[in-house]
């Protein structure tokens, strides 16, 4: 079966114009191997997706760094230890609460 | 789960996605192109699709193939109903494909046919921008999607013979809007 209807109302001339035309329009819309690539990485690496992935790669990595911080690299930083309410050189133990890690190094 | 099975998984998910990238990408683009109305949100609306689809990946995995089909239109088709609420109804005469870096002309065309050859894109970008979004979403899913009416009548819940028409109905009147534009354009010395 056919799968167009004739263009009756078109002459053989218009009806090839138009396609000719179309032809064009449609050229300029395809989807191209270049915006296919960009959908591709924008979904693929888009944050959020397949952070898990990315968590088990890195996470023995935070851990390493986590533990590698806990005796205190920064202890004897007078810049980080130093408490302003003990003056400026404060007893280290009162500060061992201020030390956080950095957002970007939580996992979660 | 070890560094490597993460990395197995991810590659065979990669490689799921792709395949139902490739296998569907041009009608769903075709479809989202015909009822938006205008390239730009298409193209977002394609990606928005195909995120959701990776994130129902698991999902999607489990459906015997024929499904997969349908389900990845039957979001498309609720992205596009949620873009036209937000938007509005679009009536495009799309500026934008003429800004598009892919509306590229040869370089073997003089400054007078690329202008033509632009106009003419213009003119027929507008004239398909008019037409009721019953006859230009087959149309288009027909010329951009090339997609059988059979195939577009599943996919939009019409018949096909109706598709035929639909789509015999917007080329007349594609073609009557660009006798129009061909008055328009001629110099004048022809008109008179």
């Amino acid at each position: 079966m056919k799968d167009e209807l004739p263009d009756l109302d078109l002459s053989l001339k218009e009806a090839r114009e138009l396609d000719r035309v179309l032809g064009l329009w449609i050229e300029a819309n395809r989807l191209t191997a270049e915006q296919n690539r960009a959908i591709r990485e924008a979904i693929l690496f888009a944050p959020g997706n397949g952070s898990e992935f990315w968590k088990s790669l890195l996470a023995p990595m935070q851990e390493a760094l986590r533990r590698s911080l806990e005796p205190s690299i920064f202890w004897n930083d007078p810049a980080r230890t130093r408490d302003p309410r003990e003056g400026r050189d404060g007893p280290p133990h009162a500060l061992k609460t201020h030390i956080r890690l950095k957002p970007y190094l939580k996992l979660s | 789960m070890s560094g490597d099975d993460a990395h197995e998984g991810r590659a065979a998910s990669e490689s799921f996605f792709d395949r139902l990238y490739a296998d569907h990408r041009r009608e769903i683009h075709a479809f989202l192109r015909g009822r938006a109305g205008d390239a730009e949100t298409a193209l977002d609306l394609l990606q928005e699709t195909y995120l959701r689809v990776w994130r129902h990946l698991p999902k999607l995995r489990e459906m015997p193939p024929q499904e997969r089909r349908s389900w990845i239109f039957a979001v498309a088709r609720n992205l596009i109903t949620d873009d036209y609420r937000k938007s509005g109804a679009r009536n495009a005469a799309a500026e934008e494909i003429l800004r598009s870096p892919r509306l590229v002309v040869s370089r073997s065309e003089n400054p007078q046919e690329k202008t033509e050859r632009s106009e003419q894109l213009k003119a027929l970008e507008d004239a398909i921008g008019r037409l009721p979004e019953n006859l230009r979403v087959p149309l288009v899913m027909q010329a951009l999607g090339e997609m059988t009416s059979e195939r577009i009548s599943e996919t939009l819940g019409i018949p096909a013979g109706t598709v035929r028409y639909r789509i015999s109905e917007a080329r007349k009147r594609l073609a009557k809007d660009l006798r129009k534009f061909d008055a328009l354009t001629a110099p004048e010395e022809s008109r008179r």
